[in-house]
């Protein structure tokens, strides 16, 4: 059986001719914290859909649980086991909390009454108050307990932390951990931020135009990727060609900065080669790896 | 719980729809004396509570938001989540929209006779009950085209869409036929809704296009609904 909780091949969806999805590969491992990362319009919002069945891609396959996503009858089965919270986060304006918890529970017959009492408690959520009353990141909070009630195996999460203050940021991404851990619960989230990605997230899949540009690990991604920084004491000699894994190179007068991808330390011996170099390696944060993708891929592209 | 959401989110409509119901029933009681010849064409008025009525079944797209606006979504995702196949959004919807229809046709058709001391010596329990059923079959077509229209128009324009199709449906059928001895007379359920039928006259011809009608626009509005993308 395999051990993926989602698999990817190939996908490509267009919309009036546009390619929102284009030929993108995914492999979520169960009980991962997956970090599904891109630009406004990469493909994130698309990609989800198709695993929630609300869209038929147009090539490729998405399977969830082993199980075809583009199958009616599958993708019902499929969302028997998933948590999903949308991007807008809006439920039924006219229902109470709790009529919304009532109306949500005979869906999922594993439905955990103990975490519902402590999501209710901690969320701070007022049963008898409508929905259309509370506030952006209040809702936020309530389609979470409602994912994670559930008992959901995987837990889709579409921008989750958007409109959340920072203390809610927080404890909702300290849940999400504890839920991982406690439970086994797979959790795919796609986000912009960055710094909360890199904050509680295992694996990560950093989308471009529809494709996935960087995926893997997110440890070892950090281990392969350096930055480099060489002060030189006159200018750069001309005609140096880098060895192999330089991802990008930048020079303000003396000074070079390289990005390695992987073979970092050729790169530095090869840099301490030049008389009278100065070199240091600094480690880098997912955000100088995604900015330095996005925009290579952008340039390449231009 | 779909049938209770299908409620919550219909019965505003249903209620302000009753409120029509009384108001016409008031106008009539005020100005036109009701007989037995002429009470069937008031009663024409409740078709058209139909078609807002039966927008009830429009599936998950009435869950859009009214207007498409960057980052406002509608519960339609949430809706579209649960594990529940698309058809049985439909089904729920739709039959708490004809139940809605059938309730007010039938409520209607009560108050009518109550309402006209005069009318309950003319007319029989049993000629009131068969004529809301032919009011209710004949008004099936109405159901079937805003069902469909339902599930490709946004919300805003569904319930204009759907009075203005039948309306335009209703001119051309009267324009085409309007002799009511020409052989299709019998088809046109526009004129049955406005015949005092009896338990003795239904109109069966006509009940029956019309259910065909409605039946061939729910058939569509299902295939439009398994196939949509959202």
């Amino acid at each position: 059986m395999s051990n993926l909780a989602i698999e990817v091949n190939g996908l490509r969806k267009s919309f009036k001719g546009k390619a929102a999805l284009d030929g993108l590969d995914l492999r979520v491992p169960a009980g991962s914290i997956f970090g599904f990362l891109g630009r406004n319009g990469a493909g994130k919002t698309t990609t989800i859909k198709v695993l929630m069945g609300m869209l038929r891609s147009d090539v490729g396959t998405a399977r969830v649980f082993g199980l075809d996503a583009g199958d009616p009858a599958s993708s019902v089965a499929i969302r028997s086991r998933i948590g999903f919270v949308t991007e807008g986060k809006d439920l039924y304006p006219y229902m109470t909390v709790e009529q919304i918890i009532r109306f949500t529970r005979p869906f999922f017959p594993k439905w955990r009454d103990d975490l519902e009492r402590r999501y209710l408690r901690m969320f701070d959520l007022p049963p008898n108050k409508k929905v259309s009353d509370l506030s952006k990141g209040m809702q936020s909070k309530l389609m979470l307990l409602l994912g994670i009630c559930h008992s959901a195996e995987l837990l889709i999460l579409d921008e989750p932390t958007d409109g959340l203050d920072p203390a809610a940021v927080e404890d909702v991404l300290r849940e999400l951990v504890a839920l991982a851990a406690a439970e086994g619960t797979t959790i795919f989230f796609s986000s912009h931020q960055l710094t909360e990605v890199e904050q509680i997230a295992d694996h990560i899949c950093i989308i471009n135009r529809g494709k996935a540009i960087v995926s893997g690990v997110l440890d070892d991604l950090k281990a392969r990727y350096q930055r480099i920084q060489v002060v030189l004491p006159d200018d750069m000699p001309a005609g140096v060609r880098w060895v192999e894994g330089v991802a990008s190179v930048r020079q303000d007068r003396r000074t070079v900065s390289i990005l390695a991808n992987g073979n970092a330390d050729a790169i530095v011996a090869q840099a301490e080669s030049i008389p009278g170099a100065t070199v240091e390696r600094f480690p880098v944060g997912l955000k100088e790896i995604f900015l330095e993708h996005v925009r290579s891929e952008d340039h390449a592209l231009v | 719980m779909l049938w209770y959401k299908a409620w919550r989110e219909t019965r505003l409509r249903v209620l302000l729809m009753f409120a029509v119901v009384i108001f016409i029933l008031f106008q009539v009681h005020q100005h036109v004396p009701l007989n037995r010849q002429n009470w069937a064409s008031l009663q024409l008025q409740f078709m058209w509570m139909i078609i807002p009525l039966s927008l009830a079944g429009s599936g998950v797209r009435a869950e859009a938001p009214f207007r498409p606006v960057k980052g406002l979504q509608g519960s339609m995702y949430f809706t579209l989540s649960l594990p529940v196949n698309r058809l049985r959004l439909l089904y729920v919807r739709s039959a708490v929209g004809l139940l809605e229809a059938a309730g007010l046709v039938a409520i209607g058709c009560c108050l009518a006779v109550l309402a006209f001391p005069g009318l309950r010596e003319q007319i029989t329990m049993a000629d009131g009950v068969a004529y809301a059923l032919t009011v209710f079959v004949c008004g099936f077509s109405a159901f079937g085209l805003s069902t469909i229209l339902a599930t490709f128009l946004d919300q805003q324009w569904q319930g204009m869409v759907a009075m203005a199709t039948y309306f335009f449906a209703r001119s051309v059928t009267f324009g085409l036929n309007g002799d009511p001895t020409s052989p299709l007379a019998r088809f046109d359920f526009f004129r049955a809704m406005g015949t005092a039928t009896t338990l003795h006259s239904m109109p069966w011809v006509a009940m029956a296009t019309s259910a065909a009608v409605g039946l061939a626009c729910y058939l569509a509005a299902m295939k439009v609904e398994l196939s949509r993308q959202y």
